[in-house]
């Protein structure tokens, strides 16, 4: 008997598991396919090491601007994809280990709930106290005509080319969209992208993305924005914009990255009667799904498609189920994406505050305000956008294209954890020179 | 020559009222006839007109303050008069010395510790302005400052529940963490709902509720009575459908003659309310009180009436109204509803109900059960007018019908009687030409 079977090797499943064990539980991690998920196999960690190889090729290209001359610049991609691999196969060591250090046992194979005490793994049946379900989801396929055409990839499949293609479409403007519309354009790709919304990255602060869109434009990707795609026929794409106008793009290579769905099929839901629509399973707060005993974290839920979400909700049950209090809060949960220049957001979006009615106060402030960003971004711009209530003047959003956005963003959800005003962020010290002191400016300004 | 202000005597049935809010701040210059204030009895508002103008030269009572009628509440004159003397006596005494006394204390207590001087929005973060007895030891109170603590939650361990250092430190490794902005929320009057979903068990803004609104006197007093109706007695209702078509010809003749004939503009609700009392003056078991176990039915019939007003609900009182005429009747109830909606209306009128009618079919309201105006037995609800089918030898016919809800007390009127009464009412209504003594 275990005390915790988790369904599902992702970022969710693993750290829960992990945790779990951790807190001195019998812990099984059934896994069908990779460890690490699609987080780890193919999707943040593998599109990270591309983007980055992409972006040593944009800096080579810029050095000039830096007082650095170069000889002529050579992509080896066979070299950038080794390296992904080495990438991975390393992270793979570390959560295997951290799986390891904790007990938790690994069982391949497919698991399915025949109760909620009961699941089945390679027709065996284990019997645990608890579950947590973490299956994740995939690639949304619309139902377009032609989208099951050879040359019509998904994420996962075009991290596998083996060479740079000549033309790439893509369609969905969303995170993966354009992180893969970046690094390919870096590599010399002629990139276009539909999408069929006004923005690109809609989740984000739209007026930040409208700069994302003109960096984007400027380096040479073409945007048909407000346009869905009537039909795909082998290298054509007809698409047609919001006036009924249609259009052919061409390309030899389509990316479809339209959305994910959730991993529902197979794991038994309606024979236990665990609650669920199309978005997920249905969970509360705390984790609990509408059967008790059972939980559920990450994609799978519907609630939120990132990664640390997973992470944090998976934990968020693991402690709820043994005893200690814990809540899922989605208010500060920091969203990243990873194109040159860089955009990463936290809290309210404008268009969210405005929706929901909420008053507030916004500073829109140039990250040249800070000496280090002038010193490291010739030619470039770079935004910070900060959103707080108007009457206590507490943070509600901050949202920045530029600089090492991702890696600041974590201090600004900490400030809306904190429910901390501008006030109490005047008190913080911000090392000089640093674009973190954009940050504080802006927030500073706000009066 | 400095003018007072005086609260008059209203009426025979008010001994004291409450301080509402005061319009002019002192030392405002005003005229005669603006409004000075709002004063509260449990059964309306009133406004107070400046009886002189002149500069406001103080005021000896704030909001909330409990007055008996006649006082002298503020004074009127020009800068510089001597307003002292006007003062009433015994609030006088009252006020003066705690304060004395705790500046005392005070005094005493810095020189021991050399509390930094602290300000009032200190003494209000802290909560110290809401304590009472036992007090704050000067220590504590300085760890609370630098702390930012409430003391609301704090128990003092000192004589008297006095609170002392440790119980301050005590409680601030203990209590619950609050965010920046709750902290700015809880001394805004936000209060804590018991949620604690913050990091770590910190309490954030979500756990806390808005400052609410205290019911305004009036409120207070409909909520006690409306409560303690429901709680005293044993009431039940019962409805009836009342063709109405007399009364609607009636009000369509009224209309087209008022100019002419220089009548009231008599409305369906006068009607109901007119045969209503045609109807009580057979049935006083229905006009009646019942206090301590005792009935008293009465001949005369004082028809309080419900009226919505910005005020809140008011219940105006017709005094034998069995002796007034349709149109009398009609102009009384125009005149007492004015003045219930302006303000104006003299609190005898709001006393001394035998029965009362409620009407909120104007609203399209097609049942409901109203609550006893107790000491009463009863109370009537009138409805909407619908077309209800009714059979008669030429097949199914739709008439008009208003619908009557009677609300009684079990303890002393069982349904039959009710019944009976609601029977009759609506032969009254039925047949409303024969009551009406309208002479058109």
């Amino acid at each position: 008997m275990y005390d915790l079977i988790v369904l599902g090797a992702g970022p969710g499943g693993y750290e829960a598991a992990a945790h779990a064990g951790e807190l001195g539980k019998k812990v099984a991690l059934i896994e069908k396919k990779h460890i690490g998920g699609i987080c780890l196999n193919s999707g943040c960690i593998p599109t990270k090491t591309l983007l980055y190889s992409a972006k040593i090729l944009q800096v080579c290209k810029e050095a000039e601007d830096y007082g650095i001359k170069t000889g002529k610049l050579e992509i080896d991609y066979g070299k950038i994809q080794k390296r992904k691999k080495e990438v991975v196969a390393l992270l793979l060591k570390g959560i295997e280990g951290k799986l390891k250090r904790s007990g938790v046992e690994i069982i391949w194979g497919e698991g399915r709930l025949l109760s909620k005490n009961t699941i089945e793994i390679n027709k065996k049946s284990y019997e645990t106290k608890k579950i947590l379900i973490a299956t994740g989801s995939r690639p949304a396929v619309p139902p377009v005509k032609g989208i099951d055409s050879s040359n019509v990839l998904d994420s996962t499949a075009i991290l596998e080319l083996d060479r740079i293609p000549k033309s790439l479409a893509v369609i969905g403007a969303g995170a993966i969209g354009l992180e893969l519309a970046c690094f390919f354009n870096e590599m010399g790709t002629n990139v276009k992208v539909i999408e069929m919304l006004p923005h690109i990255a809609y989740q984000m602060d739209t007026e930040i993305t409208s700069y994302l869109l003109k960096s984007l434009g400027k380096k040479g990707i073409d945007f048909a924005l407000t346009n869905r795609v009537n039909a795909i026929d082998k290298k054509e794409i007809s698409h047609m914009d919001e006036n009924g106008k249609t259009e052919t793009t061409q390309s030899k290579i389509i990316l479809n990255a339209t959305g994910r769905l959730p991993n529902l099929e197979n794991i038994g839901l309606d024979e236990i009667g665990i609650l669920y629509d199309d978005k997920g399973i249905k969970t509360d707060l705390q984790g609990k799904t509408s059967v008790s005993g059972i939980w559920a974290c990450g994609d799978v839920t519907g609630r939120c498609l990132l990664a640390h979400a997973a992470t944090r909700e998976g934990i968020v049950a693991v402690n709820n189920m043994f005893g200690k209090r814990d809540v899922m809060r989605y208010k500060a949960i920091p969203n990243v994406i990873y194109t040159h220049p860089e955009v990463a957001g936290v809290g309210a979006t404008e268009q969210m505050l405005q929706q929901e009615e909420i008053d507030y106060q916004k500073n829109l402030l140039p990250l040249n305000v800070s000496g280090r960003f002038i010193a490291e971004n010739e030619k470039k711009v770079g935004y910070v956008k900060v959103l707080t209530g108007t009457r206590y003047h507490e943070i509600l959003g901050v949202h920045i294209i530029g600089g090492a956005a991702g890696e600041m963003i974590y201090g600004i959800a900490t400030f809306i954890e904190m429910e901390m005003r501008v006030e109490d962020i005047k008190e913080i010290v911000f090392p000089h020179p640093t674009v973190s002191e954009a940050v504080k400016e802006a927030i500073c300004q706000i009066k | 020559m400095a003018t007072p202000v005086i609260i008059p005597k209203l009426g025979n049935t008010v001994e004291s009222c409450i301080i509402g809010s005061w319009k002019k701040d002192e030392g405002e210059k005003i005229k005669k006839g603006d409004i000075l204030l709002e004063i509260e009895t449990d059964k309306t508002t009133f406004e107070i007109d400046a009886p002189a103008s002149g500069i406001l030269l103080g005021t000896f009572f704030k909001e909330g303050d409990i007055v008996p009628v006649p006082t002298n509440i503020a004074v009127i004159g020009e800068k510089g008069e001597e307003v002292e003397s006007y003062r009433p006596e015994s609030k006088e005494e009252k006020k003066e010395l705690p304060e004395q006394l705790v500046k005392e204390k005070y005094k005493e207590e810095k020189e021991i510790t050399g509390v930094e001087k602290e300000t009032t929005a200190d003494r209000k973060a802290i909560g110290e302005e809401d304590r009472t007895s036992g007090g704050i030891s000067p220590r504590a109170k300085q760890f609370a400052i630098a702390h930012g603590i409430n003391l609301d939650g704090v128990t003092g361990s000192g004589p008297n529940g006095r609170i002392l250092e440790k119980d301050v430190i005590r409680y601030f490794h203990t209590a619950p963490r609050y965010s920046s902005l709750a902290r700015e929320l809880i001394n805004k009057s936000w209060t804590h709902k018991g949620t604690y979903s913050g990091i770590g068990g910190m309490i954030v803004k979500e756990d806390l509720r808005q400052p609410g609104k205290k019911l305004s006197t009036i409120r207070s007093s409909i909520a006690r009575h409306m409560h303690s109706s429901l709680i005293e007695t044993a009431q039940y209702t019962i409805t009836i459908s009342t063709r109405a078509e007399i009364m609607l010809s009636l009000r369509k003749k009224i209309k087209s003659l008022t100019a002419e004939h220089s009548l009231p503009n008599i409305t369906i609700n006068d009607m109901v309310m007119y045969a209503v009392i045609r109807t009580l003056v057979s049935y006083p078991e229905i006009n009646a009180e019942f206090i301590d176990g005792i009935v008293y039915q009465y001949e005369d019939v004082n028809l309080a009436f419900a009226c919505d007003t910005p005020r809140g609900l008011i219940v105006p009182v017709i005094r034998s109204a069995q002796k007034l005429s349709l149109e009398e009747l009609s102009l009384a109830v125009e005149k007492l509803s004015n003045e219930a909606v302006s303000g104006k209306i003299a609190p005898d009128d709001l006393t001394g109900g035998t029965f009362t009618t409620t009407n909120i079919g104007s609203m399209g309201i097609e049942h409901f059960t109203p609550i006893i105006n107790t000491p009463q037995v009863a109370v009537l609800g009138i409805c909407a007018i619908d077309l209800k089918p009714v059979e008669t030898v030429e097949g199914v016919k739709f008439i008009k019908h208003i619908k009557l809800c009677l609300t009684a007390d079990h303890q002393v009127i069982d349904g039959a009687p009710a019944a009976r009464f609601l029977v009759a009412l609506k032969d009254n209504i039925e047949n409303f030409e024969n009551i009406a003594g309208l002479n058109i």
